[in-house]
């Protein structure tokens, strides 16, 4: 838990300000998992800091959440493709992805 | 957002956080990934495909192997397939230094496995592990 606090802070993921008047702060919490090795052992405890996101009005504390994702028709268009010019694969899978992305784009909207 | 319990700072406690990165747990995380990889991948010089705004391919005629790169995602799943195993080993070392990646094998992608023969040419993509999941 204070590893994930630490990376919050070390990404700059939030700064301290005092509340406007007449807004509403969203609430947060932190979620607490353990995750098993297949065989039953405790690998380690996990923590993870939440917004509760569902307060939030659209339009008014963000506009877009549309986001696409792969259709599995094009998934196996791409093993097609990559077995007919004999391409090299590789997968990957990208950490805390989500932490990653900046929250306001440079037109300030969410 | 308020300050996260446990951890809320002794000289401000009544200040809140304003958030400038993503978290989890907002309406708009997914959709802010996305726009962030989108970017990544049109710096790498990938372009979404029309048919799969989650594909994105290069073609790149100037090279003289006519190198062909194809990526696909899927929130934080992703495969990528070169023609040139350089450039494959270029997009994976790229990708950790700015997100942080772990690799796995190719034998299992967003709920397919995939069965690779050792005949060159052939991949069979199946999904036997669901079956006991729902009889």
């Amino acid at each position: 838990m204070a590893k994930e606090f630490a990376s919050s802070i070390a990404n700059e993921t939030w700064i301290f300000k005092p509340l406007p008047e007449g807004r509403k702060a969203v609430k947060c919490k932190w979620i607490f998992k353990i995750r098993y090795k297949p065989s039953g052992e405790v690998e380690h405890f996990k923590a993870r800091l939440v917004a509760k996101g569902f307060s939030r009005v659209a339009g008014v504390d963000f506009n877009e959440t549309y986001v696409p994702v792969i259709k599995y028709d094009a998934v196996r268009a791409v093993f097609v493709i990559s077995n007919e010019h004999g391409m090299f694969k590789a997968q990957f899978d990208i950490c805390t992805a989500y932490l990653n992305a900046d929250l306001m784009d440079i037109h300030g909207t969410t | 957002m308020e300050q996260p319990e446990g951890f809320e700072d002794a000289d401000w406690p009544l200040y809140v956080c304003l958030l400038l990165k993503n978290l989890y747990g907002l309406k708009q995380s997914a959709r802010r990934w996305n726009k962030t990889f989108d970017k990544f991948a049109h710096e790498f010089n990938l372009l979404p495909s029309i048919a799969d705004p989650c594909v994105y391919y290069s073609n790149d005629e100037q090279h003289s192997d006519k190198v062909k790169t194809i990526l696909g995602i899927f929130m934080d799943d992703g495969i990528v397939c070169s023609t040139n195993a350089a450039k494959l080993e270029d997009i994976l070392q790229y990708l950790d230094n700015v997100f942080k990646i772990t690799r796995g094998d190719m034998g299992y992608y967003i709920g397919l496995e995939v069965y690779q023969s050792p005949q060159p040419g052939i991949i069979f993509l199946h999904q036997h592990m669901y079956i006991p999941t729902y009889s």
